[in-house]
């Protein structure tokens, strides 16, 4: 009730607050002026004097504007002011019963000398529903030069460095006025402006802007025009963030969390709710072991701006509940450029540190994993099905062939750490044909970055270790996107390559309790290697006078997972009279998969999508109104292969090498001798090994309007179909025979998905957004495999579910949007979802290892608020240029979830029942509240940005055994950046520091802080809160702070 | 054109030079060696009674090992196999033994450490050196003997068992004090070899023997050494003597 009582209080607040700032223009009393020859203070007091509302402005300075003539009868108070900003150059705003008017800065054009060479301003100009316009008149003040934008929309305009002010007017749109344009010598500045659509009273209004808030605001204006609702973050905004890749970008727009540094949680809804579009094209999941995609693979440098959707309509997939990530890469641009950026940086915890692991890759600083490992899979020395054969005939000279050509990598090594390396290069060309234009961008990417982190690593009743953790991660990520455009077609071909390898090396000491080993030694080696090749084509057309519009799209994906070689061996007391510290022993004689070995898997995904939509804009009510129609078709194939591998060894061998280290044990002449060799070690019974066939094809058509039954109001609705097939053949390779026999399950599932949006604009500044709409989230291949995914590190078998359901959604939403100026905003949002059979990981403790599961449950519920601003400062103090270039942004998320089980054994008799029982937790990824901060000054010469991201406790894995439920705890993160640019602001050179306050990262249960007992109710005061004294902490480490540098020239 | 390319040409190469620079540094990679480990079953065998300091390279490893018939077991790490091993009185610091010994594989490592006379320094017992490997199914031992009750010279009979009956299969004379050469004998627990003692007058007179029963339960598969220092019976003044394992 007092949440309620807050969650009200909260609202009503913000939308007075937000009503309170109106725009003069709603004002609708009516006055009639006649003042000629007159200066803006005398205006001024005669609509003081006419008008109920109170005046605030500094006398001096309004004296000194002259207007010529001030003749009005009959008009609203509203119309009056507007005029008065038109002719006087001022700005009035409302607060309350009062009307401040002020002097907007006069922008002065700076005198270039004479032997410079001229710049160039471009850009694309825009109408609020992002189309081109073309015909647009733009003038140039002081030096009164003109040209208008192309059939494309674009325009260039060739000026003498200085300060500009552009004027930009097209008939039935508002003029907009760009104050503060740059134009550098021999340089080209990009200047996109977004015009809107006129009303009648607001026929003569000139909105005036500064050039380096285009880029926001046309964000900001998409998001403010959507159907949907978005949120949104801009190249400009992802330009003054330290983020490297796109991972680290979402986690500053409103509502999103970053897990792991990689999978994203929108609206507190976790990663397998959402989904992801790059360049309009869905993308397999990048994961192994679970449906995700890994938004780390996308480089910061290659985005244009990502967009979240956060409401479905009917021509976006069906398949997203938080959100649809959007990520949209660099598009061709206007003028032809060349840039090259360098970075470098350290991570204060792991500087001066070495990194331990095996034998790295020869080729790692390429991404490139060395051929030797790669030894598992299909034609190659281990293919599965010849290797599970020659286990089952006992063929040993095969046997003994193998075992000497894999590698023996167990030494473990040392390396330098090395400072993170970072460089981009980018280009672009445009060729202007007559009517049309060719564009190409190319852009290439290098990241190298390696991380020392030290903590603890506790399991209930298995163990308790000091945990070191060594990462090597190198991307390699290239494009290659090309348009040509005409006067009503537009054809781009749009090409994204990504590689990623990641090393993760841990060593792990301590208590292994489980076993009774104390003190014990686990190591651990994971090598992933990502490759991503997206090829899309697409095309926009518009045909007839009323424009009707097809765009189409064909693109085709391969994603290609590899973990090859992946190795893990735990170590134990050696068996020493007395014992000696630090001796430790290997066991060479169990099938125990636990206790060691190797494991390889193979996943290759190839996707192809394509469709179309039309569209098809008429007239009625005097409003464009608009019907969409569209169809899309996609195939999904996927082949997952994985291995684990025993090393098991003869008894006269073991015993005689006793007491040498692991490396010098399992050495290659002990394989080609006969005395050791690789046993498959399925952790299934009766099985050697897994494989997966997966085939997904999805048809989708849906019906769309847009529709204005007036001038304010605006409807969007629809329905989308889904047709989805998916047939799984998961092998299960015998252990009698060796030969694999199949599972074979095919799922159908048909949905409709009705969606409805209502916008209603209160003004052209405020809209009130309703919205509602049915999603879903389809299980993945791996969700509903059956196959075994051994997480060697954390001990615990990852099992699909052959019956696992879809999830199917309901979403509602409620918002409030204030748009005080393009580049500022304001909002509020109230949704509530929810969820029918959502999916969960569960976590189970096992008496020697961990289980975790994929399972459906009964029902959830999630709901929450959002409030969103972006707000210049400059109302401190109108006339401090200081404040007006510093902007305060914020986001807040609050949420509330619950979860509902149907419990098919008694808990307290272990009979069959079956009843619903409410879990009185949220649904897994769901934080209590989300909160993102930034603090950000841009001038011509430097800048700044202070960033501040804290997330509450949220659920990691999940379960209805609640001592077993793993948590995260909330810590502050602090980032700041600060940027210079010299060299005429063709370089810029930037000062990264992220995480600054290094909080721990802790993952914790609430369960007996001692894990040589099971897990149990702790009676903890706090609650499900962390509390160190009675929680049991089952991962913290501090991954310390990352400082870096980078330096950007444009040619 | 050219002179616009200049410097983004530069700045590229400048861009791969630092590029093959800094990931030149990661290729500095130093393999770690990680320790063996071993017990070492430390035994002394010795006419006079002593109190034995054992040194391992320059570390102590004891300083309390008594003699005769010490015992005591040592955990050590090492990387190296070879170490040279200093064995002196605690009390005198006399330098009774200087030698390297080569650790073998295994969780236990035997180091007997042998006086054969009184105020003698002391002898490793360890493999032979140039000796052929026996052949498959038969392990060697080599014997000496310091029991009171023995000639400072006897004549060895070494008897197998192929079969079901024992036969002669070798005989040498040796002196109290050294060491006999190795013989072949055959690796089976219920096939140990008996071996005979005689006087070397010319009367054959049996002086005592070693059954097949009275060996230690484990002996090594390749070599062996005994020493013959106590008797558990004697019978028609036929001694029952007692191998005791040295390697």
């Amino acid at each position: 009730m007092n949440k309620l009582t807050g969650l009200l209080t909260v609202i009503i607040f913000l939308a007075s607050y937000l009503f309170s700032f109106a725009q003069v223009i709603t004002l609708k009393e009516k006055i009639s002026i006649s003042l000629k020859n007159t200066t803006a203070a005398q205006v001024v007091e005669e609509l003081d004097k006419r008008s109920n509302y109170t005046f605030s402005y500094t006398r001096d300075q309004l004296e000194k504007i002259n207007i010529k003539s001030f003749v009005f009868d009959n008009i609203t108070l509203g119309n009056a002011l507007e005029n008065l900003q038109r002719l006087a150059n001022l700005e009035c705003n409302l607060l309350g019963n009062t009307i401040a008017v002020k002097v907007t800065p006069r922008p002065v054009a700076v005198a270039s000398p004479v032997n410079t060479k001229p710049g160039k301003l471009t850009g694309v100009v825009r109408n609020e529903k992002n189309e081109v316009m073309p015909g647009v008149s733009i003038t140039v003040e002081p030096v009164n030069k003109g040209a208008s934008t192309s059939i494309n929309g674009d325009y260039i305009l060739s000026l003498p460095p200085g300060t500009y002010t552009l004027h930009f007017s097209f008939v039935g749109y508002q003029s907009r006025r760009i104050t503060d344009a740059v134009v550098k010598e021999d340089e080209v500045t990009d200047l996109s402006v977004v015009l809107t659509a006129a009303t009648n009273q607001m026929q003569a209004v000139v909105v005036t802007s500064g050039a380096r808030k285009e880029s926001t605001r046309s964000l900001l204006m998409a998001q403010k025009n959507n159907a949907s609702m978005t949120n949104g973050i801009s190249a400009e905004q992802i330009r003054v963030t330290p983020d490297n890749n796109t991972a680290q970008v979402l986690k500053r727009v409103s509502g999103i969390t970053v897990q792991g540094d990689k999978f994203v949680t929108i609206r507190g809804v976790s990663d397998r709710y959402n989904n992801v579009l790059i360049n309009g094209a869905t993308l397999p999941s990048t994961e192994p072991n679970r449906r995700n995609f890994s938004f780390d693979i996308v480089p910061s440098a290659l985005l244009d701006n990502v967009v979240v959707n956060k409401t479905a309509t009917p021509d976006l997939p069906g398949e997203f509940t938080g959100g649809l990530v959007q990520i949209n890469t660099r598009d061709v641009p206007l003028t032809d450029f060349l840039q090259v950026s360098v970075g470098t940086g350290f991570n204060t915890a792991s500087s001066g540190a070495s990194l331990s692991s095996f034998k790295r890759d020869d080729k790692a600083p390429f991404g490139i994993v060395d051929r030797n490992r790669k030894w598992f899979g299909d034609g190659r020395l281990m293919d599965p099905l010849d290797a599970y054969g020659m286990i089952v005939r006992n063929d040993t000279a095969a046997q003994r062939n193998i075992g000497r050509q894999v590698p023996n990598r167990w030494q473990y090594r040392s390396y330098p750490y090395t400072p993170a390396q970072n460089y981009q290069l980018s280009g672009g060309i445009n060729k202007r044909f007559g009517k049309s234009s060719l564009g190409f961008v190319a852009a290439a990417t290098y990241l190298n970055e390696q991380f020392v982190e030290g903590g603890k690593a506790r399991v209930s009743n298995q163990f308790d270790f000091d945990s070191e953790r060594y990462r090597y991660n190198t991307n390699i990520g290239g494009l290659f996107n090309t348009a040509w455009k005409s006067t009503r077609h537009r054809i781009s071909w749009k090409n994204l390559y990504n590689r990623r390898y990641s090393n993760q090396f841990d060593l792990r000491t301590g208590n292994y309790f489980s076993q009774g080993w104390n003190p014990a030694r686990r190591t651990a080696e994971i090598t992933l290697q990502n490759e991503l090749v997206q090829t899309r084509l697409e095309g926009e057309h518009k045909f007839t006078k009323a424009n009707l519009k097809l765009d189409w799209f064909g693109d085709y994906t391969i994603l290609d997972r590899e973990q090859p070689d992946s190795r893990f061996i735990a170590a134990r007391p050696a068996d020493l009279i007395p014992a000696k510290e630090g001796a430790y022993m290997y066991n060479l004689n169990d099938r125990l998969l636990l206790l060691g070995g190797l494991y390889a898997s193979v996943l290759k995904e190839k996707k192809r999508n394509t469709g179309f939509n039309i569209s098809l804009p008429f007239k009625a009510f005097r409003e464009t109104q608009l019907i969409k129609v569209g169809y899309s078709w996609s195939e999904r194939k996927a082949d997952f292969d994985a291995g684990n591998f025993r090393i098991l060894g003869n008894t006269t061998y073991t015993s005689s090498v006793q007491g040498l280290t692991y490396y010098e044990i399992v050495n290659q002449n002990a394989f080609a001798s006969g005395d050791l060799w690789y046993l498959p070690a399925s952790t299934r019974a009766n099985s050697l090994g897994d494989r997966y066939i997966g085939k997904q094809t999805l048809q989708g058509s849906y019906v769309m309007v847009d529709l204005k039954p007036f001038s304010q109001l605006r409807l969007t609705g629809g329905a989308r179909y889904e047709d989805n097939k998916m047939n799984m053949s998961t092998a299960f390779y015998s252990l009698v025979t060796g030969l694999a026999s199949f599972q074979d399950t095919v799922y159908h599932e048909k949905d409709l998905l009705p969606s409805a949006n209502i916008i209603y604009s209160v003004n052209d500044r405020f809209n009130i957004r309703v919205a509602y709409s049915k999603t879903l989230a389809r299980p993945d291949f791996i969700e509903r495999s059956p196959t075994i995914y051994y997480d060697f590190t954390e001990l615990a078998e990852v099992i699909g579910q052959k019956g696992l359901e879809v999830s199917r959604i309901r979403n509602y939403d409620l918002r409030f949007e204030y748009y005080p100026s393009g580049d500022e905003i304001l909002s509020a949002s109230l949704f509530y979802k929810d969820f029918d059979k959502p999916v969960e990981r569960f976590y189970f403790i096992q008496p020697t290892s961990n289980l975790i599961e994929y399972r459906n449950l009964y029902s959830a519920s999630a709901k929450g608020f959002e409030v969103d601003v972006r707000k210049s400062l400059g109302f401190i103090n109108e006339a401090n240029p200081w404040l007006q270039r510093l902007y305060i942004s914020a986001n807040y998320t609050w949420l509330q979830g619950n979860l509902k089980a149907q419990v098919t054994e008694s808990p307290f008799t272990g009979k069959d029942t079956s009843y619903i029982d409410d879990q009185k937790r949220p649904i897994q990824g769901l934080s209590p509240y989300i909160i993102n901060g930034a603090l950000n000054y841009q001038e011509k010469l430097w800048g700044f940005n202070v960033g501040y991201n804290r997330i509450g406790r949220r659920i990691v894995n999940g379960g209805v055994i609640h001592p077993l439920i793993q948590y995260e705890n909330p810590r502050d993160v602090v980032d700041l950046q600060l940027n210079v640019r010299p060299f005429k602001q063709k370089m810029e050179i930037k000062l990264n520091i992220s995480d600054i306050l290094n909080q721990p990262y802790i993952i914790y249960s609430n369960t007996n802080k001692s894990v040589d007992t099971a897990p149990g109710n702790n009676n903890d005061p706090k609650g499900d809160a962390l509390n160190e004294s009675l929680d049991l902490v089952n991962y913290k480490v501090k991954r310390g702070t990352n400082v870096s540098i980078s330096i950007n020239y444009r040619f | 054109m050219q002179v616009k390319f200049v410097f983004p040409v530069f700045f590229y190469c400048a861009l791969l030079s630092g590029w093959a620079w800094l990931t030149g540094c990661s290729k500095h990679e130093q393999a770690i060696d990680e320790a063996r480990f071993t017990t070492l079953d430390i035994k002394t065998f010795s006419i006079d009674t002593l109190r034995l300091k054992v040194l391992e390279n320059e570390t102590l490893l004891t300083d309390s090992l008594p003699a005769p018939d010490g015992a005591k077991n040592i955990a050590v790490q090492y990387y190296d196999f070879t170490h040279r091993i200093r064995l002196s009185d605690a009390f005198s610091n006399r330098l009774l033994l200087d030698t390297t010994i080569d650790y073998k594989p295994g969780f236990t490592n035997t180091l007997t450490f042998f006086q054969p006379a009184a105020d003698a320094n002391f002898i490793w017992i360890g493999p032979p050196v140039n000796e052929p490997q026996p052949p498959a199914g038969n392990f060697k031992i080599a014997v000496s003997y310091t029991h009171a009750g023995l000639p400072e010279l006897v004549k060895v009979v070494v008897k197998t068992k192929p079969a079901s009956t024992y036969l002669a299969t070798d005989s040498f004379e040796l002196k109290k004090g050294e060491f006999s050469k190795y013989f072949l004998t055959i690796n089976k627990a219920d096939k140990r070899p008996r071996i005979e003692f005689y006087r070397t007058d010319g009367k054959k007179e049996l002086l005592g023997q070693i059954d097949e029963f009275s060996y230690p339960v484990t002996m090594n598969p390749d070599y062996n050494i005994i020493l013959i220092r106590k008797h558990k019976s004697k019978v028609n003044e036929v001694l029952g003597l007692v191998p005791e394992k040295l390697y």
